[in-house]
């Protein structure tokens, strides 16, 4: 298991698991990394951006790996979900939000067991919550995601991403390793390297609107309210222009735009957690034009789960190395996974 | 239930630490269940049925009904005993949490506290075309004696209908500035719903929304577990009548801005 902890640089701190799907394998991916920081000083924190450590699924009701945490590791949760762990935590600081389940709390592990991690919803309350747990002692700080979400992932929130995939994804080892690339492709939108990408984007944030310029023309930029307003259909129709996007990219936004360009297209997302493109309209805008963010995600590893829920099992090394022939230079790890037994049994 | 029925309470005897299903004894495990086979009745698919059973986690599987349902069909009752316990002391179940109001109480709390009408964005979005759920909360008929949301003057209501892609609920709730979202799912087929849900919250994130947003879901699949899982504030399922997510809307925009 000490494998997937050499995958962390050490100017990573702050660590996102994110699931190809519900189910991949991501709190099995977060017990392997607690494990493999298990001798390092000082211990790591944990949180989640849904639920995790619960027994049974939620969705599905089967029993679900429960998070394991050792004397001294760190964890943010909410107050009353202590009380459904094993584990004893001593409560350092109250860090001010309020959950469903009561004070967002952090705490440091007096006795090892298990923990439930809940109550923490939006990405704001993650920031505050890695926040607490530097400033308080943490080495690193592992943040678990909820079924296919992204928002940890988000530059802003974590240094670097572990995807979590598997058998989950379809009873072949190829539709598995065809859905993990898509998964990879968007999450691996390159930065742009055009400095004055960076500005533009600034507007366009600041804005809170759609900045466009034409590319070379020293001109400055034209804010719009959508790509389908004059503005925007007078600039595209000048040539090749950068188009900066402030919030989601959705397939509408790149239909609307794509027919009113005479040129190239540069368009820019903050980060790829704000996109939100299926894979064919992608594809399609792509081979005409460039999609670039301002703020790359540094995808670290891949973990592979050969176990389904649903019931199947992919034979291990197949299943790794087509994943591996999608994964470019991006590590690929494996771990024994079974189904734990029926709660309460 | 209804509403002749005692107070709910626990039962004496019951260890909490390892509950059961009980039949003729307290936790005697004894459960009943019911499925129907893709084979006629007969010995063999008597055996089929009671091997099942015990797959399932059930000790001494009898079968107490068989019925042949035509086509090369079979129906089947069973009671057995379950092997398996819950620790009921372990289990952390989130709640809504609102307290019971009039449409009157909403209506001068949020007078009192917003001093505004609270704009309400409703819709059945993905490819959801069933619009049921959403148009009993927030139609001014309303649903089971209650009035929609429609009919709050604290509430201004805007239902987008059904088959509301994300992105352009979005863009309505970016222009209305709307101060909660109320999306609809009853379309669950390969968990459909739940990859939708899942981007909207993440959508919301990424346009920067989030914290000025109340983010309610429902269905007939929907818990509120769900829904905290999936990033929501608030889920509802079945037989959730208007008034309940009023009062949920008012009291949490309260405890936000209040």
């Amino acid at each position: 298991m000490d494998a997937i902890a050499t995958v962390l640089p050490q100017d990573v701190r702050v660590v996102a698991v994110v699931g190809c799907s519900k189910n991949a394998g991501k709190t099995t991916t977060l017990n392997a990394l607690l494990e493999g920081l298990g001798g390092t000083l000082p211990r790591p924190g944990v949180l989640s951006i849904g639920i995790d450590g619960e027994e049974a699924d939620f969705w599905l009701g089967v029993p679900k790996p429960r998070v394991e945490v050792a004397r001294g590791d760190w964890v943010a949760t909410a107050e009353a979900a202590l009380a459904a762990g094993t584990a004893v935590v001593e409560v350092k600081e109250r860090t001010g939000g309020r959950t469903l389940l009561g004070d967002l709390v952090v705490g440091q592990v007096v006795r090892a067991g298990t923990v439930l991690l809940a109550g923490i919803r939006a990405k704001d309350d993650v920031r505050a919550a890695v926040a607490a747990m530097l400033r308080l002692g943490a080495g690193r700080v592992l943040i678990d995601g909820a079924y296919q979400r992204l928002a940890a992932a988000d530059p802003e929130v974590s240094d670097g991403t572990i995807i979590a995939t598997g058998a989950v994804l379809g009873p072949t080892v190829d539709e598995v390793a065809g859905r993990t690339r898509e998964f990879l492709q968007r999450l691996q939108v390159p930065a742009t390297t055009h400095a004055a990408d960076r500005d533009l984007m600034a507007t366009a944030v600041a804005a809170n609107r759609l900045a466009l310029r034409l590319e070379g023309s020293g001109d400055p930029p034209v804010l719009a309210e959508s790509p389908s307003a004059p503005e925007a259909a007078w600039i595209l129709a000048g040539g090749d222009a950068v188009v900066a996007v402030p919030g989601a990219v959705g397939d509408d936004l790149v239909r609307q735009l794509a027919p009113r360009a005479t040129g190239r297209v540069r368009l820019l997302a903050q980060d790829p957690t704000r996109l939100f493109l299926s894979p064919m309209e992608s594809s399609r805008f792509r081979r005409q034009h460039d999609l670039r963010v301002i703020r790359p995600i540094r995808v670290l590893a891949i973990t592979a789960n050969p176990f389904s829920v649903f019931g199947w099992t992919l034979p291990r090394p197949g299943m790794v190395e087509a994943i591996r022939a999608v994964a470019g230079n991006v590590d690929v790890l494996s771990f024994d996974v079974h189904p734990p037994p029926c709660p309460g049994a | 239930m209804s509403s002749d029925n005692p107070p709910t309470r626990m039962a004496s005897g019951v260890d909490l630490h390892a509950v059961r299903p009980y039949g003729d004894t307290l936790s005697d495990g004894l459960v009943q269940l019911s499925f129907s086979l893709p084979i006629p009745p007969g010995p063999e698919a008597r055996e089929a049925a009671r091997r099942l059973a015990a797959q399932m986690g059930l000790n001494e599987p009898q079968i107490y009904h068989e019925a042949d349902l035509g086509y090369g069909f079979s129906f089947w009752i069973l009671y057995g005993k379950c092997r398996f316990h819950v620790d009921l002391t372990r289990i952390v179940v989130p709640k809504i949490e609102a307290p019971a109001m009039s449409l009157e109480e909403i209506n001068d709390l949020l007078r009192e506290k917003a001093g505004r009408r609270l704009r309400v964005v409703g819709a059945c979005s993905g490819t959801d075309a069933h619009t049921v759920g959403i148009d009993a909360i927030l139609n001014m008929k309303g649903f089971a004696g209650e009035y929609g949301l429609e009919r709050y003057p604290a509430f201004e209501v805007f239902n987008l209908g059904s088959q509301v892609p994300n992105e352009v609920l979005l863009a309505k709730v970016r222009e209305l500035k709307a101060d909660a979202v109320l999306v609809s799912q009853v379309v669950t087929q390969k968990d459909v719903h739940l990859n939708n849900l899942a981007e909207w919250v993440d959508m919301v994130e990424a346009d920067g929304l989030r914290n000025d947003l109340l983010m309610v879901c429902g269905g007939p699949r929907i818990t509120h577990e769900v829904a905290l899982e999936l990033g929501f504030d608030a889920g509802f399922g079945t037989g959730t009548t208007p008034r309940t997510v009023a009062a949920w809307i008012a009291h949490e925009w309260v405890r936000r801005h209040g």
